[in-house]
């Protein structure tokens, strides 16, 4: 019996034919089975997508061994499962390690000659132990078959990958490499070769892991006296050409290999290609190779470079070493190295003008700092090292967690501060080289170190992975270290890091500096609220104080014990002191002092806690011994925390002791020689010492480093005014007022004029500011006593200096040294005032 | 529980490679199931074998974007056949082709839960914004989701026998032999005149909805 046209059609689609559903439609003998073929097309579309599923993804089909059964069930203890590849070597099979309750994979060499070299091998194989290297359990002969068994890595190949998604960028590429690189150390390492590296040999686990597999066709190193030259081993395209003509294997033809993938990850092709070996061989003796710069003309000069060397045909000619040639790849890795302009000239002419003004700048910037802070170190101690901790780059592909990459950095430099033996430069200083391409050398002259610790930071799996360097100014690689730790671990994985450069160094720490470095886990929540309180005070405006404090307060809230944001929200309220009103500072202050204490309970070193209530104690309390005290503990627990140096320095200025303050200030701006504040700070209190030419240097510096920075053009302007230049002192503090019409600038301008006669000017700055006043702003009132002064108004410049001493005017702190105070300097009221506000 | 029992050492994480097309030995898949369901780890692997291949591909075509990496695919369909295997003690399935068709519906339901429980994080939607269909499956973008939804309901609401000729067919890509073989079918032909009932009875169905 025929079937009805519905059910024949039904069976077309199942067979996944084309349907002419014009006369199928024709045939039908009401709308309802119509209808009924409407549907079955969509049935059709379903099942053809589904075809598809089964089809498109190859990787999902069989393996073509031919034939997966198994040829044993059993082999020593161990219970084989399946086959997962056969060889002209043997057979690798999924096996139950019933021992030890888990999967392993085994590879049987029926037909080797020699059961026990292959143990040889094995036990050497099962030396390695490397994160990027199969793990070899063990081997052993049974029943004269010599079997080797290892960890069972799962993931997808390289060449899956890049067939997948296509050539990498430099950046991942060099990733991949420096794994590889450090893997292949640690074969050469135990004597042993790979063989065989290629694309195929490299899994990556599903959390980002890489592995090199198939050590099983690695070779003894020669020399070692083992089986070598026994013929060709290895994947033709990836063969290096002396192997090609029989020569025994070696580092150099594994570093080819290496170089052929890392050609191959960029491009998904190779240098020397051909149909066949035959074909290969030629090319390779007619030295026939494609040029990594003719397929990708985009990638960084140093990443040709590197992988041009790795592939050379003369072994001489390539890396000496697995560890040269990740030294090489890690200065890669390194911040503005990919290609350093000093020596690449090629890439700074593609770059064009852009880079050669920033490197122009930073230039400039180090030849200045060079004679403001001469080479010498002494003052930390002989063996001291500095060591500059660059922003640890994102690379987790995702700019949200920008603030996590610098707020790492940020704890690693102040872990790395707290290592006496180490001078570290702030965070201000080296946030400018954020993902900029400046060579290490560069960085390391303008900022005057010895050491760069450099990294990146990768996050996979809820997991993150960081990877630090420490390189000299050259960009050699001294030390490098891969880190991966759950979320929960990443502040305490700072710490480690800094232990670990100390060993490095041989640096001896106390036990104090031991144990402030190692920190127990700290909840992810409040880590990940630090880090953004942090991110949040690094914006000097008022929001962002408030937004750090309600970070910080919400880490406290949930680790209690974590000392560090205590003491960052005792900074943050400080802050926010600054913009409130005079009644309700003081109820701020004892805020950030109760929150500093807390900080120092928890931590009795803790660097910013003593910065915050030395902070409070000199500006706010004016307990100068204590503040004194505060400060110097700052600096003991942490000699490179250049704010604890920076607030001495000006203490010891307002206590009227110059000197010392001018030692101190240059021991900050050495730890911070970019900042524009420190600059300022220095050429200030070479203004309270009366040099004035050396303050117009410095406050002239801090223009260079910070083009129009308003606060050291009106340094500039008191200066002049000084020195008694009353015309250069407008024109400074009025380039200042263009920038921001500070109510504290205005004063100091109607004051120069003042002095210059011009007193119509005068008295309409007064207007200003009167009329400003009565808009709730404020100024500090002892500007009225400098105008006084210049007026010759003694007696009212007395009254308005009491009244501003009552009010605890800031800017009354450093009567004691302030040039413009000069006029009063010698009437005995003076002396009262400085004793009653206990600068005597 | 880990200690006591069998499966819990067996959360395996196969790797693809490990995965022929066709299982030559003869067992039946539901004398392994018997087997592996007294604990014995070597059959359930070749069970999982059997049937992992298959459905991670079919799986691929229901999952998501964000969820639609063959790794991601492979331990979750992997993981969904350990776990059913283990609660198939509470149903016996009458032939091979309702095992399969019971665990595309485990592996199913296991990706709803999970579309479910990932769109209620509040960092679901960490992929690429500007890609519209992200919460898609790709049958789902082929199809559109309103029919696929249609035919699915459809489907389920198929006598036990249809339902499994439909899936072994039209989603899992099986032989008119294969399909005869675990429906006990006397031929191949057998099975393609079960299917193309099934389908008009499924298209009727579907016609049903608005």
């Amino acid at each position: 019996m025929n079937p009805d046209p519905l059910t024949e059609a039904a069976g077309l689609v199942a067979d996944g034919a084309i349907l002419d559903w014009g006369s199928i439609s024709s045939r039908l003998s009401n709308d309802g089975e119509r209808e009924i073929a409407g549907e079955l097309t969509l049935i059709a579309r379903i099942a053809d997508e589904h075809r598809r599923l089964h089809q498109l993804l190859p990787s999902a089909e069989p393996t073509p061994t031919e034939g997966s059964s198994l040829d044993r069930t059993s082999w020593g203890h161990l219970e084989l499962l399946d086959v997962l590849g056969r060889g002209s070597y043997g057979t690798v099979y999924r096996a139950w390690d019933g021992r030890l309750d888990r999967q392993v994979a085994l590879k049987l060499f029926h037909g080797a000659r020699d059961p026990e070299a292959v143990m040889r091998e094995g036990r050497m194989l099962a030396k390695i132990r490397h994160d990027h290297v199969v793990c070899v359990y063990g081997a052993d002969v049974v029943e004269g078959v010599a079997g080797i068994w290892m960890e069972l890595v799962r993931g997808r190949n390289l060449e899956q990958i890049v067939k997948e998604q296509g050539p990498m960028s430099a950046q991942e590429a060099t990733l991949v490499g420096l794994e590889m690189s450090r893997a292949l150390a640690a074969v050469h390492g135990v004597g042993l070769l790979h063989c065989d590296i290629k694309a195929q040999n490299v899994i990556r686990e599903p959390g980002g892991r890489l592995v090199l597999m198939d050590l099983g066709a690695g070779r003894t190193v020669p020399g070692t006296g083992d089986t070598t030259s026994s013929g060709m081993t290895g994947t033709p395209r990836y063969m290096a050409p002396e192997v090609f003509n029989r020569r025994p294997a070696s580092p150099q033809s594994d570093l080819y290999s290496l170089g052929v993938l890392l050609f191959y990850l960029v491009t998904g092709r190779f240098p020397v290609d051909g149909k066949s070996l035959a074909e290969i061989k030629t090319a390779h003796d007619s030295g026939r190779q494609l040029h990594l710069r003719d397929v990708r003309p985009d990638l960084p000069t140093g990443y040709l470079r590197e992988v041009s060397r790795a592939i050379a045909a003369d072994p001489l000619q390539r890396h000496h070493s697995a560890g040269q040639l990740e030294a090489a790849l890690l200065s890669l890795a390194a911040p503005g190295s990919q290609g350093a302009p000093a020596d690449n000239p090629a890439r700074r002419a593609r770059r064009g003008v852009a880079v050669t003004a920033t490197v122009a700048t930073v230039a400039l910037a180090a030849a200045l700092i060079w004679s403001i802070a001469p080479r010498s170190r002494t003052p930390l101690g002989g063996s001291v090292r500095s060591i500059a901790v660059t922003p640890i780059r994102n690379l987790t592909g995702d700019p949200a967690r920008n603030y996590l990459a610098d707020g790492l950095t940020e704890v690693l430099i102040s872990n790395m501060a707290r290592i006496k033996a180490f001078s570290v430069p702030s965070f201000g200083a080296v946030a400018g080289y954020r993902d900029r391409e400046t060579a290490p050398a560069v960085i390391a002259d303008a900022l005057d170190v010895d050491l760069l610790l450099a990294g990146s930071l990768l996050e996979a799996d809820g997991r993150l992975q960081l990877e630090m360097h420490l390189t000299d100014p050259n960009g050699r690689v001294l030390w490098a270290q891969e880190l991966t730790r759950p979320a929960a671990g990443m502040l305490a994985a700072q710490g480690e890091i800094a232990r670990l450069v100390a060993r490095h160094l041989a640096v001896d720490l106390s036990s104090d500096e031991r144990s402030t470095l190692t920190q127990g886990p700290v909840d992810p929540r409040a880590q990940e609220a630090y880090l953004r309180g942090l991110a949040a005070q690094a914006t000097l405006a008022e929001s962002g104080a408030r937004e750090a404090i309600k970070y910080f307060r919400e880490s406290t809230e949930l680790a209690p014990a974590f000392a560090p944001a205590w003491a960052e929200w005792s900074m943050a309220e400080l802050r926010l002191v600054q913009f409130a009103n005079v009644s309700e500072r003081s109820q701020g202050v004892q805020r950030a002092k109760d929150l500093a204490a807390k900080a120092l309970q928890l931590d009795s070193g803790q660097p910013t806690g003593f910065v915050a209530q030395a902070t409070a104690q000199f500006y706010y309390d004016w307990d100068f011994d204590a503040a004194e005290r505060s400060f110097r503990g700052a600096i003991a627990a942490a000699p490179s925390n250049a704010a604890g140096s920076h607030g001495l320095a000006w203490l010891l200025a307002a206590r009227g002791r110059v000197d010392e303050a001018l030692q101190i200030g240059a021991d900050a701006v050495r730890l911070d020689p970019l900042a524009a504040s420190r600059l300022n700070m220095l050429a200030t209190l070479h203004y309270y010492k009366r040099d004035y030419p050396r303050a117009i240097e410095l406050m002239e510096r801090t223009l260079k480093v910070a083009p129009g920075h308003p606060t050291a053009h009106f340094g500039l302007g008191r200066i002049h005014a000084a020195m008694g230049h009353y015309e250069l002192a407008a024109e400074q503090i009025t380039l200042a007022l263009k920038r921001s019409r500070d109510m504290n600038w205005l004063p100091e301008l109607a004051c120069v004029l003042a002095h210059a006669g011009q007193d119509a000017k005068v008295d309409a700055i007064l207007k200003e500011l009167a009329e400003r006043e009565q808009h709730g702003e404020a100024y500090s009132l002892d500007h009225g006593a400098h105008i006084a002064a210049a007026r010759g108004r003694i007696d009212e410049g007395f009254t308005i200096l009491r009244q501003a001493l009552d009010r605890r005017e800031i800017d009354m702190l450093w009567m004691g040294v302030d040039p413009r105070l000069d006029g009063y300097r010698s009437d005995p009221r003076f002396e009262h005032l400085m004793r009653d506000a206990h600068l005597r | 529980m880990d200690g006591l029992d069998p499966f819990a050492g067996l959360l395996i994480r196969y790797d693809r490679r490990a995965m022929p097309g066709g299982d030559p030995s003869a067992t039946s898949s539901l004398t392994l199931l018997e087997q592996a369901r007294g604990g014995d780890r070597h059959a359930l692997n070749r069970l999982l074998q059997r049937y992992l291949p298959r459905l991670t591909r079919w799986a691929s075509g229901r999952l998501p974007r964000w969820a639609r990496d063959m790794s991601d695919t492979d331990d979750l369909v992997q993981d969904t056949l350990v776990r059913s295997v283990r609660n198939l003690s509470r149903f016996q399935p009458q032939g091979e082709g309702a095992l399969q068709a019971y665990l595309r519906t485990a592996v199913m339901n296991r990706i709803r839960d999970e579309v479910r429980h990932r769109g209620r994080q509040p960092d679901a939607e960490p992929l690429d914004d500007s890609l519209p269909g992200d919460g898609q499956s790709p049958l789902e973008l082929a199809i559109g989701s309103e029919l696929l939804g249609k035919y699915d309901r459809a489907l389920e609401r198929l006598s036990v026998e249809d339902q499994q000729v439909v899936i072994a067919r039209i989603e899992m890509g099986c032989s008119y032999a294969e399909i005869a073989e675990s429906t006990e079918r006397p031929s191949a032909d057998a099975a393609r005149m079960a299917v193309s009932r099934a389908l008009v009875r499924l298209a009727e169905e579907m016609r049903r909805e608005p």
